[in-house]
């Protein structure tokens, strides 16, 4: 289990969800299918899962496409940022998605310990403003089909 | 956050419930940021106004906030439809012509001008030092890089919930000591046409994304820098650029920063990169993004030129201007291929980028960067073509 200290931005909580570390930025505009909720580089679901990313880049439509996952049931439990603008925030105030925010570098250790398990990670984020904590755990193994 | 007596009113409900929620939403993201007021703006930009963007939740959204008596308090411009607004339009669908309508009506109802441009910066020229509350990432970075006027990146419904109240969140770029740079670009080739100047955007927004990049020797070309802003506020997040000689604010990052060198190397590198078509294939030849305007008249002539020398199956050339530029660019376009090539069609108040793109007749060839990036993103084959003549050599 690791825990980490954020700064919360925006209120919310994930207990034990999937959790999903994107390697660059996200685009919500053009790398979400906001049909699907499916990231489309890496052809996974951001649905309820709490997702970690260097920053949102991109289109300024990003809100529109969190509030249309929204309605969809489609969108993520919650976001984990290192660098924070207001199309970040407005995305999760309209998504309706728990926003916290890392210092720099603060995510290295935990990231590099998650690629090193070959089972899944489960994270569990509560961002009540200005705190936020993220508990990470990993299974061991995979589990049975 | 500190609020006057006037906006704990606005805030509170007393003057309305579109107020209010504006200001909810303003007040949510500014102390989210850490911002300690609110500071009032002269023009607020609105982004989110295709149907194909924002979709049946986005339009109920403006429909609810215009049925509900929300005005806009200050000068407002929105960005382009997902249809062309004018007889030349080639992909409109009659579900989607209704669907974009009622956006736009909801938009003018408020208060909004009739613009349906991403270029806000033409039909009001932003002053220096001003404070604006824009969507349109490329937008927002020929502000702060070209005017000197003060924006953020405003997500579609914070530039509209700033439209409402008149007024956005003090925070990042409309404070001095943010409008800093952080990285040393230093350029080593030549830059002469809107695909170089994007292709630099794309290289340092892919090195450093959320950047405040310090430029030396770009060109005082306002077309270019804005291919340039364009390129990096879709690649990454630039919101600023420091161009030595052309930004009003432009002066070295301090000692220390990063540095990042750009030849001509790796303009030919990222062209590869971000094209996903081969430009030899190409059935139509897409120009005007960001949107030209009258001012680029001749600009745009230059581009078409040459960006067909390569396409040898091109059957239409596309330009998607403001509706209020669109017969003089169509005229241009039409003397400078002196009634040889390609058919011209404008695509007025219109964006491929955020129309229906499954319908695009494909691949498309485009002098954009950000044009590239995005239909490639959406599985739409896109080549990148125009290089001014250095680019060119080499690829051949």
């Amino acid at each position: 289990m690791m825990r980490l200290k954020l700064r919360g931005l925006v209120e919310g909580a994930c207990n034990a969800r999937p959790l999903l570390a994107l390697a660059g930025p996200l685009n919500l505009y053009g790398d979400v299918d906001p049909e699907l909720g499916v990231y489309r580089p890496a052809g996974v679901s951001i649905s309820g899962r709490v997702l970690i990313v260097r920053s949102f880049v991109g289109s300024t439509v990003a809100p529109y496409v969190a509030y249309a996952l929204r309605r969809r049931g489609l969108g993520p439990c919650g976001v984990v940022v290192e660098d924070v603008d207001g199309v970040a925030v407005a995305s999760a105030v309209l998504g309706g998605f728990a926003l916290a925010k890392a210092d720099r570098g603060q995510l290295a250790a935990l990231l590099a310990g998650v690629r090193r398990q070959p089972g899944p990670c489960l994270a569990t984020l509560v961002s009540r403003p200005p705190g936020a904590e993220l508990a990470v755990s990993c299974r061991a193994r995979p589990p049975d089909a | 956050m500190y609020l006057t007596k006037l906006e704990e009113r606005m805030l509170s409900g007393e003057m309305g419930e579109a107020v209010r929620i504006a200001m909810k939403l303003l007040v949510s993201v500014g102390e989210a940021l850490g911002a300690e007021r609110l500071v009032p703006i002269a023009h607020a930009h609105v982004s989110g106004v295709s149907y194909d963007n924002i979709g049946r939740y986005g339009l109920e959204f403006l429909e609810s906030l215009a049925a509900s008596g929300a005005r806009f308090a200050v000068y407002t411009t929105f960005n382009p439809a997902g249809v062309a607004l004018g007889v030349d339009a080639p992909i409109n669908t009659p579900e989607r012509v209704a669907m974009q309508a009622r956006i736009l009506r909801a938009l003018v109802r408020m208060g909004a001008r009739f613009t349906a441009t991403c270029a806000p910066y033409r039909v009001r020229r932003p002053r220096f030092g001003e404070h604006l509350a824009w969507g349109e990432s490329s937008a927002v970075a020929v502000a702060n890089t070209l005017f000197g006027a003060r924006t953020n990146r405003e997500g579609g419904p914070v530039a509209l919930a700033a439209a409402i109240a008149g007024r956005t969140y003090y925070w990042g770029l409309h404070l001095d000591e943010e409008r800093v740079p952080d990285v040393r670009v230093r350029l080593q080739a030549r830059v002469r046409s809107e695909l170089e100047a994007g292709l630099v955007g794309f290289i340092v927004a892919k090195h450093y994304p959320s950047s405040k990049p310090y430029v030396d020797r770009f060109p005082s070309d306002e077309r270019l820098v804005i291919s340039l802003a364009a390129a990096g506020a879709a690649q990454g997040a630039i919101p600023m650029w420091f161009l030595e000689g052309v930004s009003p604010e432009a002066r070295p990052p301090p000692p220390g920063a990063e540095k990042l060198e750009v030849k001509r190397d790796d303009l030919v590198a990222a062209l590869e990169e971000v094209s996903c078509a081969n430009p030899e294939d190409a059935e139509v030849l897409f120009l005007g993004c960001p949107h030209y305007t009258t001012a680029d008249l001749e600009r745009a002539a230059t581009e078409a030129l040459a960006a067909l020398r390569g396409l040898k199956r091109v059957r239409e050339v596309w330009v998607a201007a403001p509706p209020s530029s669109a017969i003089r660019l169509k005229e241009a376009l039409l003397r400078a291929l002196a009634g040889r090539g390609p058919r011209v069609r404008v695509l007025p108040g219109a964006c491929v980028v955020v129309t229906d793109r499954g319908r695009l007749p494909a691949p498309i060839a485009t002098n954009s960067v950000k044009t590239a990036i995005y239909l490639c993103k959406s599985g739409v084959p896109a080549a990148l073509v125009g290089g001014a003549g250095a680019l060119d050599e080499v690829k051949a």
